[in-house]
């Protein structure tokens, strides 16, 4: 029992760390990223090119891996998001293009073989049965600091409230002297980040493998849908909702079935509740 | 010049021409107000003043040209506006929504909070309730004090009553008369209840599906009854 | 007039061409990113340039074009449509994975282009060699089939893993997958009443699970010996995760990602202590003479991964140069029938030390053997029991270490290290 609590925390807290930047990029922009899980695949392979191709200290790697992601919001909102102005079909359909262009090219870099990162902290322990280790406590921790003063960035800074003000109304935000372009900007290069953060974490869990950044784009989808929402509170809530499901049915039930169940869930709210859980459309 | 002065404005949505060769003048210090009915354009004129609509013609304020211009930088040459459905942030605080309108003019935040607060002791109590969650008559308080916050020397505001109770729209008059006479701001409204518009303005635009077609002070409207008829139908 | 004398000039020219740039045409299938397509494709390249540089096969020069599957089945599809109708190639080596084959292999009935597999080991494809030995008379698989990897497999875990370590029971962890079924039956079916191992339970997992800890602990729940992994699509995962969880249970099996160099450079060191069931040559498998000049060459030639060839770049370099053998013996690759009998009979033989260490040779119809009682026909060369007198055994286990060494640890004879506990059991 404590176990699966234990491993249950773990889960979850990596799961929103890796939710977190796609979920504001859908409240504040109103757009599917589909190219969201290409950027912790980016943000994976240059830690890994970086940390242990040229041997840089990980801290370092780590925030190179970040600033690498916050040019790519950039980027992306520079050259395909803002130039297909608010047509979310054509947005959505594109990133899919930029994530599969992507990985070809990460393919034609570092081959289609599949690497481990090495953890960022090394170490385990055991607690209660369960093994812990140091990587994914700091991921955890991580997880729960970048969300928190993420929080804290929205409630109480001009930007942040800026952008909880384009996320629920331009017009409004507008004749407040925002630019909702600049904020729009910010916002991707935001997510770019935490998205390649995420992705240091995810592939230290896991591997880097240029197909990766399909596993993280369906968690984070079912966050966003599952909790209908961009709340940065209702990211974690519902990440602890998969990832304690998932521990669950991998350790009571049957580890083949992990993936089912969180479909499944998917497909019962979007039947239920249409409009998620929380279903209001707030940061 | 005028202080705001509008020359032959025409504005578009898409391909659909809203407005057509609009021109308007206000002086420093008046409170004017543009009437018409449904779909004239009012808000249009509005949006137009605040760069929201793609247009042709020119606007001034204050001695330069504000058309062409992002609204950004109209709101920070001291434009402020209250639009007609508020345009309000649903989920965060009435303090909240207000502190946003601080954006552009965070050095007066203090000061422009407590002018509000003054002109809307209601909001006060009432700051860390969810806008979502109010009337309408507290909303427009919302929207008014969120545009007050923006420092403007130029207020714009549409359609200030609709939907609102009458005892409502009177405290609404109070403070917007409060407005130019103790914070000295310029004041536009735009209304299609012509007797409230008359109680409030000095003078008065009639505006019909995207022309101007009178123009003149309240005393010259209320001598000209079949204008009256004709336009305000009382 | 005019026109037909321009007609008359394009014929004469494109005869002209065709009398010039008469040569062999050999196509290469597979994926040209991976390691494994790699490996093939290098192989053939090198045995193409020596036999080139010796003056070609039948008086004419070979020429090598390329078409890649992705690894994709679909992709693979169309590869084999564009070396048969583009390119009509004479013979095709392949570096396919076994879906892959599994795609274009009803093109190769059709076509009957002979054409030689050097990684796909699917037993089913020998099967239909079997049942339908003319339309399947194009192909050859030089790597031995799969029963023949999983029966010595077995002996294996009797040999090591009951006799030498002791554990008696074992905990199956299986992906998902149609190849995790197949090797899972075969192992369960046989670790008991051949080795004398129960099996304890089997866990199948998802092939996208992120975090394995509930499903180590799950698995040291049982109380066995020692876990069996399972693993073909992202062995990294679970084999690395095992060594930064530190797993308090010694685990082997089936792990794809080990099999090459690089492995220990893409894991950062996070692999040591993994032991995987391996076709030979394989890395740390030690090399006779020829076989050791093969892979000098190819490093002399090639700077990018792999840094080694995988098994198959050894089955492409001498299998192509066999195929090339048979078409001289059979007057080129146009007489399916004669090739495919030129080809049964090709027969290397490597020794390191005076003793038979490499065969490159096929099993002929209704030759049986011995271990399993069946036959292999078209299929490379094995041996299943010891001595290893009449073949290489059909595959080695190796073992990661953990400062970054990897050897063979079974059969004995082939051995050059011992199976070891990760230090982490061990202490």
């Amino acid at each position: 029992m404590l176990q699966i609590l234990i491993q249950g925390m773990l889960l979850s807290g990596l799961y929103a760390l890796i939710a977190v930047g796609f979920t504001l990029i859908f409240s504040v922009g109103r757009t599917l990223n589909l190219a969201y899980g290409a950027y912790l695949m980016l943000g994976g392979y240059l830690y890994f090119w970086a940390s242990q191709s040229l041997g840089v200290p990980k801290s370092l790697a780590v925030l190179m891996a970040m600033a690498f992601g916050v040019v790519l919001g950039i980027l992306k909102f520079r050259l395909i998001v803002k130039p297909l102005k608010g047509d979310h079909i054509a947005v959505e359909i594109s990133t899919l293009i930029l994530a599969v262009v992507l990985q070809a090219g990460v393919i034609l870099i570092f081959g289609d073989s599949s690497k481990i990162l090495l953890p960022i902290v090394g170490g385990v322990i055991y607690v209660a049965g369960a093994p812990v280790t140091y990587n994914m406590l700091i991921a955890t921790l991580a997880s729960w600091t970048i969300l928190l003063s993420l929080y804290l960035f929205i409630r109480r800074t001009d930007i942040g409230r800026a952008m909880q003000a384009v996320s629920m109304d331009t017009k409004g935000a507008a004749i407040c002297g925002i630019e909702p372009d600049r904020v729009n900007l910010i916002t991707w290069a935001l997510s770019g980040g935490l998205g390649a953060l995420g992705g240091v974490f995810f592939a230290s869990y896991t591997q880097l493998a240029p197909s990766m950044w399909v596993g993280p784009l369906i968690i984070s989808v079912a966050v966003v849908i599952v909790g209908g929402i961009g709340s940065i509170i209702g990211t974690l809530i519902v990440a602890h909702i998969v990832g304690f499901m998932e521990v669950i049915v991998v350790s009571v039930l049957a580890p083949e079935l992990r993936g089912v169940f969180t479909m499944g869930l998917i497909i019962l709210v979007l039947v239920l509740r249409p409009q998620g859980l929380f279903g209001r459309e707030e940061l | 010049m005028s202080y705001l002065e509008i020359k032959s404005l025409s504005a578009y949505y898409g391909k659909a021409q809203a407005l057509s060769d609009i021109s308007l003048s206000v002086e420093k210090g008046e409170i004017i107000a543009i009437v018409g009915a449904n779909g004239a354009g009012k808000s249009t004129l509005l949006d137009s003043i605040m760069g929201l609509v793609r247009q042709t013609g020119q606007i001034d304020f204050d001695g330069s040209v504000i058309s062409g211009k992002s609204t950004s930088n109209i709101v920070k040459s001291g434009i402020g506006y209250a639009p007609e459905r508020f345009n309000l942030f649903p989920y965060m605080s009435v303090k909240d929504n207000l502190l946003v309108g601080a954006f552009t003019a965070k050095a007066d935040t203090a000061a422009n909070l407590s002018q509000v607060y003054s002109l809307f002791p209601r909001l006060a109590e009432r700051e860390t309730q969810e806008t979502a969650t109010q009337s309408g008559g507290e909303r427009q308080m919302v929207s008014l004090g969120r545009a007050l916050m923006t420092s403007p020397n130029l207020l714009l505001v549409d359609e200030p009553t609709i939907g609102l109770a009458p005892k409502v729209c009177q405290e609404i008059a109070v403070s917007l008369r409060r407005m130019r006479d103790d914070f000295g701001l310029t004041v536009v409204i735009t209304e299609q209840n012509a007797n409230f518009a008359m109680t409030l303005a000095e003078r008065i635009y009639v505006l019909e599906a995207g022309k101007m077609q009178v123009e003149g002070t309240v005393e010259d409207l209320r001598k000209d009854n079949r204008l009256i008829e004709a336009y305000f139908g009382t | 007039m005019k026109y037909a004398k321009g007609l008359g000039l394009s014929l004469a020219v494109s005869l002209l061409a065709s009398t010039a740039l008469a040569e062999i045409k050999v196509g290469f299938i597979g994926s040209l990113s991976s390691d494994t397509g790699l490996s093939t494709l290098r192989g053939a390249e090198m045995a193409i340039q020596e036999l080139n540089a010796a003056g070609g096969v039948l008086g004419q020069q070979i020429a090598l074009v390329t078409a890649d599957t992705g690894e994709d089945v679909t992709e693979g599809v169309k590869a084999y449509e564009y070396l048969a109708e583009t390119e009509e190639v004479d013979f095709i080596i392949s570096g396919s994975i076994d879906d892959v084959s599994l795609g274009w292999l009803p093109r190769m009935q059709e076509y009957q282009i002979p054409t030689l597999d050097t990684w796909t080991s699917y037993i089913g494809i020998i099967d239909m060699v079997i049942e339908d030995p003319e339309t399947m008379a194009p192909y050859f698989m030089n790597i031995a089939s799969d029963e023949a990897l999983a029966t010595l497999y077995i002996s294996f875990g009797a040999d090591v893993l009951k006799a030498k370590m002791g554990w008696e029971s074992v905990v199956i962890l299986a992906e998902d997958t149609a190849f995790g079924g197949a090797i899972t039956g075969l192992v369960t079916d046989a670790l008991g009443p051949v080795a004398g191992i129960e099996v304890k339970d089997i866990i199948t997992y998802d092939i996208n699970t992120v975090d394995f800890g509930p499903i180590f602990s799950k698995a040291k729940a049982t109380g066995a010996d020692f876990i069996y992994q399972v693993s073909s699509v992202n062995p990294q995962v679970i084999s690395s995760q095992y060594v930064k969880l530190q797993v308090p249970m010694p685990m082997t099996g089936v792990n794809v990602a080990a099999l090459g160099m690089e492995y220990w450079e893409d894991t950062g060191g996070a692999g040591g202590g993994i032991s995987t069931l391996s076709p030979v040559p394989s890395v740390g498998f030690d090399l006779d003479p020829v076989s050791a000049q093969f892979v000098a060459d190819y490093q002399a030639k090639y700077s990018t991964r792999p840094s080694m060839p995988h098994f198959n770049g050894f089955n492409a370099y001498h299998g192509l140069k066999q195929a090339m053998a048979a078409a001289s013996e059979a007057g080129g690759f146009q007489d399916v029938k004669a090739w495919n009998a030129a080809m049964l009979k090709q027969d290397l033989k490597l020794e390191k030390d005076g003793k038979l260490w490499l065969r490159y040779g096929f099993w002929q119809h209704g030759e049986v053997e011995p271990v399993t009682g069946r036959t292999y026909p078209q299929n490379g060369l094995f041996d299943l029991s010891p001595p290893y007198e009449d073949a290489q055994p059909s595959m080695v286990v190796i073992q990661w270490k953990e400062d970054g060494t990897v050897g063979v640890v079974y059969p004995f004879e082939y051995a050059n290290t011992e199976l070891e506990l990760p230090s982490w059991i061990k202490n």
